[in-house]
This record gives structure tokens, sequence and C-alpha cells, in this order.
């Protein structure tokens, strides 16, 4: 599809996204893997295998929203939607192609820190849990894409950047994916358990063994943002549509 | 077949209290090349925004190719070029033109489409390194990808050099030629005077005036006499003719007056160099500014 192809070339020559999504995660994994010994044990896996996940899914997650969330707005704001809106591209298909990019951008920083992981700590895996971890962490993607669609339509333009990257950051930090929860005050994992980025990483901790809730709860957690958050964006449109068109 | 390419039936247009369109009527058949002219707030975008389906009229009707505005079926035979558009950063221009193709089930090819809208020195550029003349001409470009029987145009010289202005009235006049349907807004009116076979005029989101540049200048009682010479030469013309309207556009002095032949002789007593002089019955300018006045006394 046209438009996809559109938007994954822009993924890809957007330097600060790549930068952010790549270098930073890889960059904490090699420091903390080296830091504290990537055979450490925790939580029934080697400290090597727990934050390659966390990594991946902070890369991943990040790649997602960083490709919707403020270009959007900014695609809103510039006038581009609304010349789209006079081809004969339809609303459905602009959004789906938007969040098919979002959750595929999700593919490099995912392959980056299981490649990590495995040349560089030596992490060991059956080829299956390979995939398995691979496909897990780029569906994570997918409820912080309807996140960014989201904040497409609820900011104004490329000012709120900075919104979205705190958002990032401070959703990592409270899911445990910066530290372990183990390392942080309890009240942290009670919080943590609401978050999808807590429940995407646990999810994804199943195939190194490190899961620390039932999958198919870490599944309905990610399933209800996934629809909530769809939702609301889905509301936001169709007013400002009322408001603007009709 | 005489079908109607754009239909408005007693449209009106509000935005909370401000009414931007009353009560306006016309018809544009196929092949008309049409100005929409009018001031600042006069309801030009929104007249563009109902033909294109991006709003909906208040009241009344507005068909497009036989159908309602806001059916998806008419898009595929329109091209348009909005107001103030900033394209998506990160692509080549080229990219973009594709792009705008593949959404369209009879689209111009690259190479037609890069020529016509001038822009194949252009097509390896980012556009975000477009200078303002270059982006209009991009988003021209993507306009006449979909090969549209109907163009839009809002404002779509503004911010063009005088070069570009010239060769963007040539293709435009090509594609009103080969039968296309045109509505253009502008500001300049010697865009709409030369290029237009129709012009409406819109005041205060009414229908003030409707029919071909030549009525409307000769409603005025009015007169433009033009010549060629420098600029220097303005300030003697002012003082000359201290009551006309006196413009410098292009290399050329153009005087709008009730009264032509004094203006003349006034002009040659004077030795004022009158190259390529040319005397025309009224202009838009007047002919607008008249229906202004006449709407401030209503
Ligand atoms: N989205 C909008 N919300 C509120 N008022 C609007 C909106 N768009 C246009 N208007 C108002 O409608 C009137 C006509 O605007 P517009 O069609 O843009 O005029 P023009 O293009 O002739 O300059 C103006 O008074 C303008 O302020
Ligand atoms: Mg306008």
């Amino acid at each position: 599809m046209a438009l996809l192809r559109l938007e994954l070339t822009r993924m890809l020559r957007n330097t600060r996204l790549v930068v952010f999504t790549l270098a930073f995660p890889a960059g904490f994994y090699l420091l903390y893997t080296q830091m504290y010994g990537a055979q450490l044990h925790l939580g029934g896996t080697t400290w090597g295998g727990y934050y390659m996940v966390s990594m991946a899914v902070f890369g991943a997650i990040g790649a997602a929203l960083g490709t919707l969330g403020t270009r959007l707005a900014a695609e809103r704001a510039g006038g581009w939607v609304r010349l789209l809106r006079t081809t004969p591209l339809t609303a459905g298909s602009y959004v789906a192609a938007k969040l098919a990019a979002a959750v595929l951008a999700a593919v490099p920083a995912t392959l980056l820190l299981l490649v990590l992981g495995a040349l560089v700590n030596h992490v060991a895996l059956t080829v299956s849990a390979w995939i398995e971890l691979t496909l897990i962490v780029v569906a994570g993607a997918i409820p912080f894409a309807a996140l960014g669609l989201l904040l497409g339509y609820l900011f104004d333009s490329e000012s709120a950047q900075a919104g979205q990257v705190l958002i990032w950051l401070a959703l990592s930090l409270l899911g445990g994916l910066w530290m372990p929860l183990q390392a942080m005050p309890k009240v942290f994992s009670q919080i943590a358990l609401y978050l999808p980025t807590f429940r995407a990483a646990d999810l994804a901790r199943l195939c190194v063994g490190a899961a620390t809730r039932p999958a198919l709860q870490d599944i309905a957690v990610l399933l209800a943002y996934t629809l909530g958050l769809g939702a609301l964006a889905w509301w936001r449109y169709r007013s400002e549509a009322q408001r603007e068109y009709v | 077949m005489a079908q109607d390419v754009i239909s408005f039936n007693h449209v009106r247009r509000n935005f909370g209290k401000v009414v931007a369109l009353r009560d306006v009527s016309f018809k544009v058949a196929r092949g008309e090349i049409v100005a929409l002219l009018g001031p600042n707030g006069a309801g030009k975008s929104t007249a563009i925004s109902l033909v294109l389906g991006l709003r909906a009229p208040s009241e009344g009707r507005v068909e497009v190719l036989g159908a309602d505005s806001r059916a998806a079926i008419t898009r595929a035979s329109i091209g348009a070029m909005l107001q103030e558009t900033s394209l998506p950063p990160g692509l080549k221009v080229s990219e973009l033109l594709v792009f705008q193709q593949s959404l369209y089930p009879r689209p111009l090819s690259l190479g037609a489409a890069a020529e016509r809208g001038r822009v194949a020195d252009l097509l390896d550029l980012r556009v975000e390194r477009l200078s303002g003349g270059q982006r209009r001409r991009v988003l021209f470009a993507l306009a006449l990808c979909g090969n549209p029987e109907l163009l839009l145009l809002d404002e779509p010289t503004a911010g063009m050099d005088a070069e570009s202005r010239a060769l963007f009235w040539r293709e435009m006049d090509e594609l009103a030629d080969s039968g296309r349907t045109i509505l253009f807004t502008t500001h300049y009116l010697e865009e709409a005077d030369r290029h237009a076979r129709r012009v409406l005029l819109l005041q205060g989101g009414r229908l003030a005036a409707d029919g071909t540049p030549e009525q409307l200048r000769r409603g005025t009682g009015q007169s433009t006499v033009r010549f060629s010479a420098s600029t220097a030469w303005a300030e003697e013309v002012r003082a000359l003719l201290p009551d006309c309207r006196v413009d410098v556009l292009g290399g050329a002095i153009s005087v709008v007056t009730p009264d032509p032949e004094t203006a003349l002789r006034l002009l040659m007593a004077r030795d004022v160099p009158l190259e390529g002089l040319e005397v025309t019955a009224g202009s838009l300018e007047a002919a607008l500014l008249q229906l202004r006045e006449g709407d401030g006394e209503r």
C-alpha cells in the first residue's frame, strides 16, 4: 500500500527518531548489563535476558509513538490531511496505514536489542522462542500505536513533541522498563500492574521464563488499552469532524 | 452534454455566529474557467471547501459533477490546491507525486505531471528544502496528478515570483483549452482579467456579481490606461493625475480614470513615454471598489 510505503520511508529518514529508538535502548542495554554483569540472576532468568526484553519494549513503543503522535498532529495542523481528504483516499485507509506503519516501526528496535542480547550477552533461547519474542514485542507496540493516534488527535502541533517524549519516558519508567520493579519501592509494582508498558514487557518475558503474571491477564490489559485508546481517538476524530466539516 | 460541473443552490454556511456565505447560487458548466474574487473574508475559501466536500453547507445544496459534493465518487475527478498546505517532511518530491498518482484511477504519468506542474527540476529534492514558490509548484503538480476534470485552486499563485506566475498561467490556459473546468481565487486581479472567462464576485458572503471580466469592467464607467514606463515616472504620473488611481506592476504603469482622453492629453504634454500604450474599458479593481462602497452605504 502506497501510503504505508511513504510512512516507512519517512520513518527511516527521521534521524532523531532512529537515534531515540535505536541508540538509546541499545546504549542503555550495553551500559547496564556491563555494569551489573549480564549473568546476574533475576526473576528466573539472567539480567542480560531480562533487560534485553525491557529495552526492546522501550525502543519498540518509542518508535510506534514517534511515527504517529506528533507527526499526525503536524499533518493535521499543516493542512496535509485536509488535502488528502480531497483525494479518493478514505479516512479509514489513512488511519490503517498510519497504524500499520507505527507497528512496523517497532521492528528495527526489537531486532537490534535481541541481536545484542544474543551476540553480546549470550542470551540463549530456542529458535521458536526468539521468533515468539520478536512477535510479542512488536505486537506489544499495538496499544502504543493507538496511544499515538489519540495524541495525534489531541495535540495541535509539533510543539507537543516534548509531551509525547515525556509520556514515553514516564510510562517506561513506571512500567519497570528502565529499572526492574524489584529494585523500586513497592508501590511502583502496584501501579505498574495497570500500565501497558509493564504488561507488554511481562508478556514478552514469558519467552525468557521471567513472566510474573498470567499471560491471559497481560493480553487482556493490553487489549483493553488498545480498544480504549482507539475509541478515544475515534471519538476525538468524530467530534472534530462534526465541528469542522458539518 | 451540458451537465453542470458545479452547482450552488441557495447555499448558506455559518461558522458559529459568522455567516461566511449567504444565499449563494451559481452554476459552472464544463470547460469554464472561473475566477472567484472578493476581499479577505468574503467567503472564497469557504466556497472552495464546499465544492471539495471538506465542509457541508449549513443550508442549501452543493453539487459537483451531478452528485452531492461530499460523495466520495466525485473525488476521483477533482484536483485541488488549498490555501496553506505544508508537505510532510522527509520525502522527495518524486515520492510524493508517485504516492498521489497511486490514489487515482486514471492518473497522469510521473513525467507528464512533473512537466505540466514544472517540477521536473525538483523531483529529487526533499520537500523541507523547497522555497515557498517551489512548494506552490509542487502542490500544483500534486493537483494535476489524478488527471482531474475539475481543478479547484485557492490562491494558486500566492508566493510565486513573476516568471513562475506567467508560466503557471500558460499551463492553466492549456488545461482550459483541453476542456478542463477550473475555479480559482486570486488577489491579482490582472490574472482574473486575463485568464478567467467569467468572474464571480463575493462580497461579505453574498454573490455580488457574476459575469465576464469585460462586463464587470464596463459596468464601472471607468477606463484603464496602461503603458510601459520605468517606475521612476510613477510619481510624476500621480502628480499629474491626482484624482486617478495609479498602479505600478511589472514595468507597466496603469491609470484608472473616468476620462481617458484628458488623462492621455496631460501625459503627452509632459512627455511621459507611452510605449505599449493600451486603453481598456473599466478595470476589475474599480468594479470591486465600487461594489464595496455600494455595500457600505446599504
Ligand atoms: N473554520 C472557521 N471557523 C470560524 N470562522 C471561519 C472559519 N473559516 C472561515 N471563517 C470565517 O468565514 C468568513 C469567510 O472566510 P474565508 O472563506 O476564509 O474568506 P476568504 O477566503 O474569502 O478570505 C470569514 O469571516 C472567516 O473569519
Ligand atoms: Mg481564502
